[in-house]
């Protein structure tokens, strides 16, 4: 495809405007700002995590909440069907000495 | 003299020199293309800046095989425009809407005014985004189809039909401007 000179020619006179004087000195402060130092270079680690393996954590998360939820919640209904009662967390046996039948005594 | 791959690959690694070699070669062109495609000189300075950071954490995107480094930074340049149009919503999109009218006689002797850098801006501000950025690269910028077509993302043939509608809208423009006495 060939140009369109007449087109070209005066598109040629379009003129951009002046950058800022500080534009240069802008980017290589941003330059300078990115670059870290050697040694941090060097410790670097990176690790990579499928997308999966998060996805997985967060829908387990989900999962023992709403599980976790749902036990309290019967909990609490079992509690209020009983009326109140508690039952005992360490039930403690009494038995009473008192015998007044006398044909049981030896 | 290092090649560009090399002075990338320098650069990246915080060679200060490198990165000014490659920025003194390439900044103007890709800040007249911002200010060409954006019409803001302050938003096509921070463009013109983020294409270089961008070349900087990525020197692995500069194939020379493929591209020159500067049609690796106009293809930059154009994404962050089109990002930074989207966000500013200054345009409707990247439409290639224009209506194909014949074109009437350009009227240059009109041109040939002071009023010609303001006409001509007008003119270019009113072309659809596609066919502004396609009449850069071809015809101001000079670049080969093949890489004007690299630069926007799209084939030589798209590209030549954007060049066609962007010419003839162009001449249409100039030649209402000129009529209205912009």
């Amino acid at each position: 495809m060939e140009h369109d000179s007449e087109i070209q020619a005066l598109i040629r006179q379009w003129v951009a405007p002046d950058a800022s004087p500080g534009m240069n000195d802008r980017m290589l402060a941003r330059f300078h700002a990115r670059r870290r130092p050697f040694w941090k270079r060097r410790i670097e680690l990176r690790v990579s995590i499928p997308t999966l393996v998060p996805a997985a954590a967060l829908l387990l998360l989900l999962a023992w909440g709403a599980w976790s939820g749902w036990q309290s919640a019967a909990r609490s209904s079992f509690r209020e069907r009983m009326g109140g009662f508690e039952p005992v967390a360490a039930p403690q046996l009494r038995t009473s000495a008192r015998v007044t039948s006398p044909e049981v005594r030896p | 003299m290092a090649s560009e791959f090399e002075l990338a690959e320098l650069a990246a690694r915080g060679d200060v020199g490198a990165f000014q070699a490659i920025w003194n070669a390439h900044r103007a062109a890709i800040y007249r293309f911002a200010c060409w495609m954006l019409r803001d000189p302050a938003a096509a300075e921070d463009v013109t800046q983020e294409c270089f950071l961008v070349l900087l954490q990525r020197p692995g995107r500069f194939d020379p095989a493929r591209a020159s480094l500067r049609t690796l930074l106009l293809a930059i340049a154009r994404n962050q425009c089109s990002i930074r149009r989207r966000k500013a919503q200054l345009e409707t999109g990247l439409a290639d809407e224009g209506a194909d009218l014949p074109a009437p006689e350009l009227a240059t002797a009109q041109l040939a005014s002071a009023e010609c850098a303001a006409i001509l801006n007008a003119a270019i501000a009113n072309l659809p985004p596609l066919q502004r950025e396609a009449l850069f690269l071809f015809e101001y910028e000079g670049l080969s189809l093949e890489d004007a077509a690299a630069v926007a993302g799209t084939d030589t043939g798209t590209l030549k039909s954007r060049l066609y509608r962007g010419r003839q809208r162009l001449k249409r423009e100039l030649s209402w401007l000129a009529k209205e006495g912009f």
